[in-house]
C-alpha cells in the first residue's frame, strides 16, 4: 500500500464518520457507555488487587528476644536473622519502645509497667521478600538461640494469604469477563452500523475495488469510533478517580494503606481502554464486513 | 470481446435460469437483450460481470475466462467493464464527483488525474454543475447519468446496462439513450437489457431475445417484438 492510498483511506474513513452522523453518534455512544462501565470496574479491581498486596506484605514476623539476653548476643541474633533465606529487612525495637506503642494504643494506664516491671520483650521485626515465606522464616527463627517466640499471626496469616489470593484471582477473572463483555458490546455496535451500509460495500465491489481497498476505510472508521467513544468516559473516570483518591486516600492513610495514585492508575488504564476500544472497533468492522465482500 | 459457449446457470434452489446459451459480441456493437421478466436477462448480465458463476459452459470477456478466474481477479475484470443498473447503485454518502472518482481511485489514479477525468466525464453527461451534490439531491435521470459517468470514466471496452431506463420517464429515457449512443459511437461495446419497446424500435441495433433461459432470436437491426409475432398480432386484430 503506497502513501497516497493510506492518505485516501484515512481521509475516506474520517469523511464517512462525519457523513454518517447519527449512525456514528449512536455507535460512539454505545462504545462510550461500555468503556465507562469497564473503566470504573477495572479501576475498582486494580485497587482491590493493590490493597490485597498491601495487606499481605504488611504481614511480618515478630521475633521476641528472651529476657536477659546481652547486647552482644542480640547483635549475633540480628546477624543470624538477617542471614535467613527470604529476609529483606530486620528492625529492632527495645521492650521500652514496645511499651510506648502499647501506651499510645491503649492508654496511659499501661505506663505502670514501665522500668523493671516491663513484661514485654525486645523485638526484632522481620519483613520477608515474599509474604508467602513468612511462615517458613518464623519456623526457622524459633529454632535460633535467645529467641523466646517467633510470632507471624499463625493461622490468621495463612487465612489472610488464602483470602487475598482469592481476591486477586476473582479480580482478574472479573476483569477478563468485563473485557469479553466489552468486546461483545462494541463489536455488535459497530456491526449494526455496517449492516446498514452493506449496499455501499456491494457497490464498491461492483466498480472493481479489491476487498482490502474496501475494508481499510471501514476498519479505520471502526477504530475512530472506538477512540471517540473512549474519550468521554476516560475524562469522567480520570476526574472522578482523582476525587475518589483524595477523599478515600485520606481515610485509608491512617490505617497505613493507600489507593493507587492517579499517576499509577490513570495512564495504564487510559492506554488499555483506548487500545481495547480501537482494536475491538477495527476488528468488529472487519468481521462484520466479511459476508458482504463475497459479491 | 465477449464469448459465451453452452452456458448454463442453475440456482441452488434448482431453478434453471439459463440453458445452453451461446453468444458472441464484437468490439463496438450495440446489443439489446430483450425478453419477459424472468426470462433470464438479468442472470445473463450478472454472469458477465461475474456476480454469478455459470454452472457449466465457457464465458470470456476482455480475455478473462470467467469460469476459471480466481476470486481475487474479479476486481481486475470489473475495472475493464462499465456496469449501469436500473437502481443506479450510487454511494449515498459520496458526492457525484466522489462517486465517479471512486472508480478511478481503486485503480490507483492520482488526485489530479481523477479531477481531470471526472470533470470531463461530467461534461459528457451534462452534469458539470452537479459535482458537489449528493445523489439524493438529484432526479432519477440525473442519478442515472452519474451512474453512466462512473461506468465510463475509466474508458471500459464494454458497457453493460441492466434496464438503465427502467425507472425513468420517456423524456429522460431519450436523454439517457442519447448518451449511450454517443458512447457507442466512440467504439465502446454496449450490452443493454431492456423492456422498453420504443427504444428498441426507434434506435435499431442487434436484438437478442431470451425466453425461458434460452436465446430464441438474435437479429441485427431487429425490432423489440419478432416480425412474425407482429404479423400474428395484426392478423388476430
Amino acid at each position: 500500500m503506497n502513501w497516497t492510498t493510506i492518505k485516501r483511506h484515512l481521509r475516506d474513513s474520517l469523511r464517512s464518520l462525519q457523513r454518517n452522523g447519527w449512525m456514528a453518534f449512536a455507535a460512539i455512544s454505545g462504545v462510550a457507555v461500555t468503556i465507562l462501565l469497564v473503566g470504573i470496574s477495572l479501576a475498582v479491581v486494580f485497587n482491590v488487587t493493590k490493597l490485597s498486596h498491601d495487606v499481605e506484605s504488611d504481614v511480618r514476623v515478630h521475633v521476641l528476644v528472651e529476657p536477659k539476653t546481652t547486647a552482644a548476643q542480640k547483635d549475633q541474633l540480628e546477624t543470624k536473622l538477617k542471614a535467613l533465606q527470604g529476609v529483606t529487612k530486620v528492625t529492632y525495637s527495645s521492650k521500652a519502645n514496645e511499651l510506648k506503642k502499647v501506651v499510645s494504643q491503649y492508654g496511659d494506664s499501661f505506663k505502670m509497667f514501665g522500668g523493671d516491671d516491663n513484661p514485654l520483650n525486645d523485638v526484632y521485626t522481620i519483613k520477608a521478600t515474599d509474604p508467602e515465606q513468612t511462615v517458613a522464616i518464623a519456623k526457622k527463627a524459633t529454632k535460633l538461640k535467645h529467641v523466646a517466640k517467633a510470632n507471624y499471626g499463625g493461622d490468621e496469616a495463612k487465612k489472610l494469604f488464602r483470602t487475598m489470593d482469592s481476591v486477586r484471582n476473582y479480580g482478574m477473572g472479573f476483569s477478563v469477563l468485563l473485557l469479553i463483555v466489552a468486546i461483545f458490546l462494541i463489536a455488535n455496535t459497530i456491526r449494526i452500523t455496517i449492516l446498514s451500509r452493506h449496499n455501499e460495500i456491494e457497490i464498491m465491489r461492483l466498480v472493481g475495488a479489491t476487498r482490502w481497498y474496501i475494508r481499510w476505510p471501514f476498519i479505520l472508521e471502526g477504530a475512530w469510533t472506538g477512540l471517540l467513544g473512549a474519550i468521554v468516559p476516560l475524562v469522567i473516570i480520570d476526574l472522578g478517580y482523582a476525587n475518589v483518591f483524595r477523599a478515600v486516600g485520606r481515610q485509608l492513610a491512617t490505617s497505613g494503606y493507600s489507593l493507587m495514585t492517579p499517576g499509577q492508575l490513570i495512564w495504564p488504564l487510559n492506554l488499555t481502554l483506548v487500545l481495547v476500544a480501537m482494536l475491538i472497533g477495527a476488528f468488529g468492522a472487519a468481521i462484520s464486513m466479511r459476508r458482504f465482500l463475497k459479491v | 470481446m465477449l464469448k459465451l459457449l453452452n452456458v448454463e446457470k442453475r440456482y441452488d434452489n434448482g431453478v434453471s435460469a439459463l440453458k445452453n446459451v451461446t453468444l458472441t459480441v464484437e468490439q463496438g456493437e450495440f446489443v439489446y437483450l430483450v425478453g419477459h421478466s424472468g426470462a433470464g436477462k438479468s442472470t445473463l448480465i450478472k454472469l458477465m460481470y461475474r456476480e454469478l458463476v455459470p454452472t457449466s459452459g465457457f464465458i470470456q470477456i476482455n480475455n478473462f475466462d470467467l469460469r476459471q478466474m480466481k476470486e481475487r481477479q474479479v476486481p481486475q475484470l470489473r475495472r475493464t467493464l462499465g456496469v449501469v443498473f436500473q437502481d443506479f447503485k450510487l454511494l449515498p454518502k459520496m458526492t457525484v464527483g466522489e462517486n465517479i472518482g471512486y472508480a478511478l481511485q481503486v485503480i490507483g489514479k492520482s488526485d489530479s488525474e481523477i479531477k481531470e477525468a471526472v470533470e470531463q466525464v461530467l461534461n459528457d453527461v451534462g452534469l458539470e454543475k452537479q459535482a458537489d451534490h449528493f445523489p439524493n439531491e438529484l432526479s432519477g435521470g440525473q442519478q442515472q447519468r452519474v451512474a453512466i459517468a462512473r461506468a465510463i470514466v475509466n474508458r471500459p471496452k464494454i458497457l453493460i446496462a441492466d434496464e438503465p431506463t427502467g425507472n425513468l420517464d420517456p423524456q429522460t429515457t431519450e436523454g439517457i439513450m442519447d448518451i449511450l449512443q454517443r458512447i457507442n459511437n466512440r467504439g465502446t461495446t454496449i450490452i443493454m437489457a431492456t423492456h422498453n419497446q420504443q427504444i428498441v424500435d426507434e434506435l435499431p441495433h442487434r436484438v437478442i431475445e431470451i425466453s425461458e433461459g434460452q436465446i430464441i432470436r438474435d437479429e441485427q437491426g431487429g425490432q423489440y417484438t419478432h416480425e412474425l409475432d407482429n404479423n400474428q398480432t395484426t392478423s388476430t386484430r
